[in-house]
């Protein structure tokens, strides 16, 4: 069933029903699998460096240690951020009114990498959305989280998506700042991914 | 830091430097003390303790008496354990070392329904070959382009010496005046997606430059997807 999120703007609140954009719903996906020499379906375990024991999918647990080397519970950690101030813990956006006061230009949405998009529908938000010269946008959480992301509402098409979004940190460059390429390993990335035709 | 092999509207071309610069969130965790803490792996079980080994002769009722009369699912030496290097290795369905494993991609369609079967092979990436990315000369106004593709990914693009300033600098100026990004395709015929790394996932990239008094910003922006949603009967 699809989540909806209550934004509001210029006095009105307006309830917009979202659906995750799901690229292998649009194209289709390639999946990487493994077969030993009897065509039996493999998969990823462990082995220990001394190769004397080896595990299984679920073998390992992640577990947090104080200084002392005792064991923490979850409950008994908390976030800080980079000058050691406790962070709160931000209720999920669902749960929430997200109100829309910010824009961006286009160069500063470009400066963000997405990491979900979302189709939402709303023909009031929609209106609102092409209206603006500016990209509205604001802090986004699915699940209550310390760190909330930046989101940015786009229309293309007469259609309206939020794009969840990374900072990339680009910066300007001058001709003193001289990089020393080190060429990295070409190393294997662990995605498959099927060709598209977008064009 | 990657080395990108690329090529300027008047097809001179030059290996520079491409970085990836996501910015982490400055985030840790503390005990109630504000002292930082480890994350740590532990072991839990291992092959010969795990639920597949233990009902292999033994029935879920059979087992559920010998948990009771009996810890078959600890390994003592090991429960616990705090473990830090370890390798993959391929595993059979009975949770046996596999050997000869051949990979396969399984394609699938948009409904979900497999569609072909084929050996897997290596893809080598294609940014920094014999053959320059090429300016397409296909060229998006940039109000147009944020809102058609999902750009997943993004490097920015930086030179390695004097002369490698100015062949950016143009590029990055040419752009900006146009206000426009243009469409980068690799292969002879520069029409071909852009693979960064071996094996890796295929992009649709645009170059989008910004220019600031003598200072440049030259930004490889990736996709592999379209703003649109998707159809109602797919979903």
């Amino acid at each position: 069933m699809a989540r909806s999120l209550q934004f509001a703007i210029g006095g009105q609140q307006i309830e917009c029903e979202i659906e995750k954009v799901d690229r292998d719903k649009l194209y289709g996906r390639v999946e990487k699998k493994a077969f030993d020499k009897d065509g039996n379906e493999c998969y990823f375990g462990s082995i220990s460096s001394d190769g004397m024991n080896i595990f299984g999918k679920e073998s390992f647990e992640q577990g947090y240690m104080a200084q002392d080397g005792s064991w923490l519970e979850r409950s008994q950690l908390q976030v800080v951020d980079m000058d050691d101030e406790p962070l709160p813990k931000q209720e999920a956006s669902f749960k929430t009114v997200i109100e829309l006061m910010d824009t961006v230009t286009i160069e500063e949405y470009l400066n963000h990498v997405a990491k979900s998009v979302y189709h939402l529908t709303s023909p009031e938000l929609l209106k609102q959305v092409q209206a603006s010269e500016d990209i509205f946008s604001f802090y986004f959480n699915y699940t209550a989280s310390y760190t909330p992301d930046p989101a940015f509402l786009i229309e293309n098409e007469g259609e309206l998506f939020m794009v969840v979004g990374q900072h990339c940190g680009f910066e300007f460059v001058e001709a003193q700042a001289v990089e020393s390429p080190i060429l990295e390993d070409d190393e294997d990335e662990d995605d498959d991914d099927i060709d598209f035709s977008m064009f | 830091m990657k080395v990108i092999n690329i090529a300027d509207g008047k097809a001179r071309n030059s290996r520079v430097a491409m970085e990836s610069k996501k910015r982490p969130k400055f985030t840790r965790y503390t005990d109630s003390q504000n002292q930082g803490v480890e994350s740590a792996r532990i072991v839990k079980n291992t092959l010969a303790t795990d639920l597949k080994t233990l009902t292999k002769e033994t029935s879920l009722e059979d087992l559920s008496q010998k948990l009771i009369d009996g810890d078959p699912e600890l390994d003592i030496e090991l429960f616990g354990k705090r473990i830090f290097d370890t390798s993959r290795i391929y595993l059979n369905s009975n949770n046996e070392p596999a050997g000869g494993v051949n990979l396969k991609e399984l394609i699938y369609s948009p409904e979900g329904e497999l569609k072909e079967q084929r050996d897997a092979k290596t893809v080598e990436g294609n940014i920094n070959t014999e053959v320059p990315l090429k300016w397409s000369g296909k060229l998006m106004p940039k109000s147009e382009c944020y809102k058609k593709f999902v750009f997943s990914n993004a490097y920015q693009i930086k030179h390695v010496d004097g002369l490698t300033f100015d062949f950016l600098f143009n590029m990055a100026k040419e752009l900006d005046e146009q206000n426009a990004m243009m469409f980068l395709g690799a292969g002879k015929k520069n029409n071909e997606p852009l693979i960064i790394s071996r094996n890796g996932k295929q992009f649709r990239a645009f170059l989008e430059g910004r220019v600031q008094d003598s200072k440049f910003m030259l930004i490889l922006h990736l996709t592999n997807l379209e703003m649109k949603p998707v159809p109602v009967a797919e979903q």
